[in-house]
């Protein structure tokens, strides 16, 4: 971590805002993943191999964009150059050269016959079985996967290196991680045990449908991945003399799909079990949703006021305020939508009406409501045009 | 189950049956279409469009937000596992559909989640579903809407990458002289009224039920 006053300053005005008092300067943040290289006029198959020239194009916008926070981890999620080792292209470099696209299309799903495998043999199923279903290069001789996954560590060990410098680098222009996934010590995150089914072993279609037609199944796969998490770094305690910035963090993947009583059974109820001896010693957690999500915000009046921080997607953040605004933090204030094809003044009107409906008395922080993925996603002058404003008609 | 004899066919309980479709009661609906097969071709088709006023109804409640997009994809897989089951019974019947449609995601594109859920749903519906799969390119769409004879198209696309390949599908089918002989509906992550008036396409949806009860508006 980095001890420089500017730093300080972020995480105070950040502690601040999720805490409902009216921080310094309202806290800006960013969330990207491929947009970067675009800004730098780099393609990812240029670069992919290369982690100091990767991170110097990724990071280039760093100097053209002021930003306090950044949410997630700063860092390319996924590792191309694995999968390709291993013969999946579940992950494909597009068109454009540095967007990368994942799809469900590739994967040879588990099938319904199959969960009483999973149940009885949890790790053969998950290490043996899946892996040499969708991996082809480990479908032939036993050399020859090994062969494969030493390749694949080597990818791994570049993947983790370039990361290893965007870390470095964020941290040297001493913007707060609000969320850094590894490496501190935080209140046990939370994901969903049936997004392992709903993203990675059934689909989501069948995955959803296995719900209604064998609940009894699917609870037993919960069950397994529950007994399997690994013990919580901190205990509640030690929150009382740590600060709640960066969070702990949880992520909506199935979630926005769910009826009320699935959303309770499988995310809500659990994550308040886990979460709140945290919360209740001061631990705020960040909520990233995806899609549509207005109805489960009620439920976060169940915890304490201040404890989650609320990324929106798709809904409304006026609508949304109206519902938790006074309870919890949003992180929002411009849409894609806008900053794609909206006039510079339309974006700035639109983020000023943000900060003056969600910032006095705090409970509130800038972002973009989705993250920055390809070259195509804004307008560059608007987003600089956005950052600039924001940057400014923030300060006290 | 309701019955009553109408001297050919066994008449059969079309309310229950609507309601066991809106109640996603799929173990009730099950057994009352396993009777109907053996009661006669009407009696089959009218099993057939008693689930679909119950599908119709799933609509409204999802509308209403009693339930949600997993009721809906749920209710989409009992439609299509009601119209197999009583397909047999079908045939000497004739049944109607809401016509041809095509869909894909557009070409630069691979993800079809949301493009998957929406065919489920467009069968259950009654459409016949010509599903292109994934990055399909302006020219292949055209043709197979010329081959099928298809008035309506869905483009889904979930990067913003992919806005151009809608805008490019738009142009192939003015280029083709057919923009005026089809309607095109667009969906997905980066579709908005912006989106849908810039590339000249006929209407969007982010949700697969609006999707739906624009294209049978089309179709009727």
């Amino acid at each position: 971590m980095a001890n420089g006053t500017l730093y300080e300053q972020r995480v105070k005005n950040l502690v601040d805002a999720t805490s409902f008092r009216e921080p310094d300067k309202v806290p800006v943040g960013i969330e990207v993943i491929w947009w970067p290289l675009e800004y730098a006029g780099v393609k990812l198959y240029d670069v992919v191999d290369d982690p100091v020239a990767l991170t110097k194009a990724y990071t280039q916008f760093l100097d053209d964009i002021e930003i306090d926070y950044y949410t997630m981890a700063f860092g390319l999620a996924h590792p191309i150059r694995v999968y390709d080792a291993l013969g999946s292209s579940q992950y494909r470099i597009s068109d454009d050269g540095t967007t990368v696209q994942h799809t469900q299309a590739e994967l040879d799903l588990m099938t319904a016959d199959e969960y009483d495998d999973l149940i009885a043999d949890y790790q053969g199923f998950m290490y043996n079985v899946m892996p040499r279903r969708n991996y082809k290069a480990l479908q032939g001789s036993r050399a020859d996967a090994y062969a494969a996954l030493k390749q694949a560590a080597v990818a791994l060990k570049t993947h983790n290196e370039t990361n290893r410098l965007l870390g470095e680098a964020i941290a040297a222009k001493e913007v707060v991680p609000l969320n850094p996934m590894f490496g501190w010590p935080l209140a046990p995150s939370f994901f969903a045990p049936f997004n392992l089914l709903f993203d990675n072993l059934r689909g989501v279609k069948d995955a959803l449908i296995d719900l209604r037609r064998r609940p009894e199944k699917v609870n037993a796969v919960i069950d397994i991945i529950n007994s399997r998490q690994m013990p919580a770094m901190v205990s509640p305690d030690d929150y009382l003399n740590m600060s709640p910035i960066p969070a702990s963090w949880t992520i909506y993947h199935s979630e926005c799909f769910l009826n009320n009583q699935q959303f309770d059974e499988l995310f809500f109820q659990p994550f308040k079990k886990i979460a709140l001896p945290y919360m209740e010693k001061g631990a705020k957690y960040f909520l990233k949703g995806e899609g549509l999500f207005l109805n489960t915000l009620d439920r976060y009046r169940e915890l304490p006021k201040g404890s989650m921080i609320i990324i929106l997607d798709q809904d409304d953040p006026f609508e949304a305020y109206k519902m938790i605004g006074d309870y919890h933090t949003l992180a929002t204030g411009i849409n894609m939508d806008l900053l794609k094809t909206g006039t510079k003044q339309q974006c700035i009107d639109y983020v000023k009406r943000c900060f003056d409906t969600f910032g006095p008395g705090g409970g509130f922080i800038f972002s973009p409501q989705k993250p920055l993925i390809s070259s195509y996603d804004v307008s560059v002058e608007n987003l600089i045009a956005v950052y600039e404003f924001a940057n400014e008609y923030g300060r006290k | 189950m309701n019955h009553s004899d109408n001297g050919g066919e066994t008449m059969i309980d079309v309310n229950e049956i609507t309601q066991q479709m809106s109640d996603l009661d799929e173990a009730a609906l099950l057994q009352s279409l396993a009777e109907v097969i053996n009661a006669g071709p009407e009696s089959a088709l009218a099993a057939l469009q008693a689930c679909q006023a119950g599908l119709e109804q799933v609509g409204k409640r999802f509308e209403t937000q009693e339930y949600f997009l997993s009721d809906l994809i749920y209710a989409g897989e009992l439609m299509t596992d009601a119209a197999a089951l009583l397909k047999p019974a079908l045939a000497e019947a004739g049944t109607a559909t809401l016509g041809k449609l095509v869909i894909c995601t557009v070409k630069g594109d691979i993800h079809d989640i949301g493009k998957n859920i929406v065919v489920t749903m467009l069968g259950a519906a009654g459409f016949d579903v010509i599903d292109l799969g994934v990055d399909v390119a302006p020219e292949v769409i055209v043709q197979t809407a010329i081959d099928n004879d298809v008035k309506i198209i869905g483009l889904s696309s979930v990067l913003t990458l992919a806005v151009d390949s809608i805008q490019a599908t738009v142009d192939a089918f003015v280029a083709a002289g057919l923009r005026d002989q089809v309607k095109i509906i667009i969906g997905g992550n980066p579709v908005s009224a912006t989106v849908c008036e810039k590339t000249g396409a006929d209407a969007w949806a982010h949700n697969p039920q609006d999707g739906v009860t624009i294209c049978r508006g089309w179709a009727s």
